[in-house]
C-alpha cells in the first residue's frame, strides 16, 4: 500500500474537521453581528431616545431602536441556528446552546459567550486534527 | 417512571410553556390597538359630531368618546391658559367648565406667540375632536393629520386662516409653557377636577377667533401596524424554534444521545470526548483485515 497524506486525503476525518471548521466560521460571524447589533440598541439607541432632552436626538434614538430592533431579533434566530448546527458536530450539552442563547440577549456578555465556544471548538478542532496523525 | 422519562416530561413541560407564552406574545403584538389602520382611524376622527354629554352619561363614560368629533357646552373658567408644545405654533389650551362642574381642556387654536385671544365670556357650544392625553414624548406640531370639522389633510396652509385679532387678551410671555396636552400634568397646574380627555375645536372655530387651527395627528400609522405584525411574526417564529428544540431534546433524553447524552463535549479542561473519526478508522481497519 503507498503512503498516505494524512492532510489531502479527502477521508471522513477531514471532511468532518472542515465540516467543524466551518460551522465554528458561521457562529462566529453570527455572534458578532448580532452582539455589535445589541450594543447599538442597548447602550446607543436607548439613552438617545429616553435620556436625551433634545427631541430630535430623541426621534433619532426612536428610529435606531425600530430599525435595529426589528433585524436584531431575525438575526438573533439565526444565531440560535448558527449555534445548534455548531453544537451538533462538537458534542456540546443543551447547556452550552441555553447559556448561548441567553448571553445573546445581554450586551456584552453575548462576546464573552462567543470567546469562551470558540475556545473550547477550536481545542476539539485540535484534539480531531492530532487524532489523525 | 425512569430517569429519562421523567428527564422527557420535564423538557416538554418547558417547552409547551415557552412555546405557549410566545405564541400569546405574539398574539398581543398582533392585537395591539395601533393595529387598526390609518383610514379607519381617520373616518372616526370625520364623522359626525356627536354630544359629549351622550358619552359622559353612557357605560363607559368618556373612553367612549376618544378620537371622535363631539360638541359640547359650557363656559370658560377664569383658570389662565397654558402654551403647550416645544415649539412654535404653540396649541392655546383653555379650561371649559362643563355642566357637571369639571374642567374639560380645549385646544382653541395655535399661535405663534402673538398676545391670546381672551376667552369668550358667555357660554359656548364648541365642536372639535376628543382626544385622550398626548403620549408621554413631545412631538413637533404634525403637518399632517385630520383638521377637525376638515378632514384629513397634508396642506397646512390650506386651513382656514385666521380672523381678524381680538384683542383683551394675555401676553404669551405671561403663559405657562407645557411640553404637550398631558392631562395628568395639567391636573396639577389648574387643581380642578379635570375630565380624561381634552377637546381640539374645529378649524373654522379656531380661524374666527384669531388662533391657527390645530391639526390632530392620526394616532398611527401603516408603518407602525407592519412593526408590529413584523414583531408577531418574530414571536411565532421563536415559538416554532421552542417547540422544533422540545422535540429534538426530548428525542435525545429517550435515547441517552445527543444534546441530552450523559458525557458530552461541556468544555472543561477534560477536554472534548474521544473524536468520531478514530473510532471510523478503526472499523476502516478492521473491514480492511
Amino acid at each position: 500500500m503507498t503512503e498516505q497524506q494524512p492532510s489531502t486525503e479527502p477521508t471522513a476525518a477531514n471532511a468532518q474537521v472542515e465540516g467543524v471548521k466551518k460551522a465554528l466560521m458561521f457562529y462566529r460571524v453570527m455572534a458578532y453581528i448580532v452582539g455589535v447589533l445589541l450594543v447599538l440598541l442597548v447602550l446607543v439607541g436607548m439613552p438617545l431616545k429616553y435620556l436625551s432632552p433634545d427631541p430630535y436626538l430623541q426621534q433619532i434614538g426612536a428610529g435606531m431602536n425600530t430599525y435595529l430592533g426589528v433585524g436584531h431579533g431575525w438575526l438573533y434566530a439565526v444565531l440560535l441556528l448558527s449555534a445548534y448546527l455548531l453544537g451538533r458536530r462538537v458534542q456540546w450539552s443543551w447547556k452550552w446552546l441555553l447559556a448561548i442563547a441567553l448571553a445573546g440577549t445581554v450586551p456584552i456578555l453575548s462576546f464573552v459567550a462567543e470567546r469562551k465556544a470558540t475556545q473550547n471548538v477550536k481545542q476539539h478542532i485540535a484534539h480531531l486534527e492530532s487524532a489523525e496523525r | 417512571m425512569s430517569s429519562r422519562s421523567r428527564t422527557q416530561a420535564l423538557i416538554w413541560s418547558i417547552g409547551l410553556t415557552v412555546t405557549l407564552v410566545m405564541v400569546a406574545l405574539g398574539l398581543w403584538q398582533a392585537n395591539a390597538f395601533q393595529a387598526s389602520g390609518r383610514d379607519a382611524m381617520v373616518t372616526r376622527l370625520t364623522g359626525e359630531p356627536e354630544p359629549l354629554q351622550d358619552h359622559l352619561d353612557g357605560e363607559k363614560g368618556i373612553q367612549s368618546a376618544y378620537g371622535l368629533p363631539v360638541e359640547v357646552t359650557g363656559e370658560y373658567t377664569d383658570e389662565p391658559d397654558l402654551l403647550a408644545g416645544i415649539g412654535e405654533p404653540y396649541r392655546v389650551v383653555s379650561a371649559l367648565e362643563l355642566a357637571d362642574g369639571q374642567i374639560l381642556p380645549v385646544v382653541r387654536g395655535a399661535t405663534q406667540l402673538e398676545p391670546i385671544p381672551p376667552v369668550p365670556g358667555e357660554e359656548v357650544t364648541l365642536t372639535g375632536i376628543l382626544l385622550p392625553t398626548d403620549p408621554d414624548e413631545p412631538a413637533p406640531a404634525p403637518t399632517a393629520g385630520v383638521a377637525p370639522g376638515v378632514g384629513y389633510t397634508e396642506d397646512p396652509s390650506s386651513l382656514p386662516t385666521p380672523g381678524p385679532h381680538v384683542q383683551g387678551g394675555a401676553n404669551p410671555e405671561d403663559l405657562t409653557m407645557i411640553d404637550n396636552v398631558r392631562l395628568p400634568e395639567m391636573a396639577q397646574i389648574w387643581t380642578r377636577p379635570m375630565h380624561a380627555g381634552y377637546l381640539t375645536v374645529d378649524a373654522s372655530l379656531a380661524a374666527k377667533n384669531g388662533l391657527n387651527p390645530v391639526i390632530v395627528p392620526v394616532p398611527d400609522t401603516a408603518e407602525g401596524q407592519a412593526r408590529n405584525q413584523g414583531y408577531a411574526l418574530q414571536w411565532w417564529v421563536f415559538a416554532i424554534v421552542a417547540m422544533a428544540a422540545t422535540v429534538k431534546l426530548s428525542h435525545d433524553a429517550g435515547r441517552g444521545t445527543g444534546f441530552m447524552a450523559p458525557r458530552t463535549n461541556a468544555g472543561t479542561d477534560n477536554g472534548p470526548t474521544e473524536p468520531k473519526s478514530s473510532r471510523t478508522t478503526e472499523m476502516e481497519d478492521q473491514h480492511d483485515d
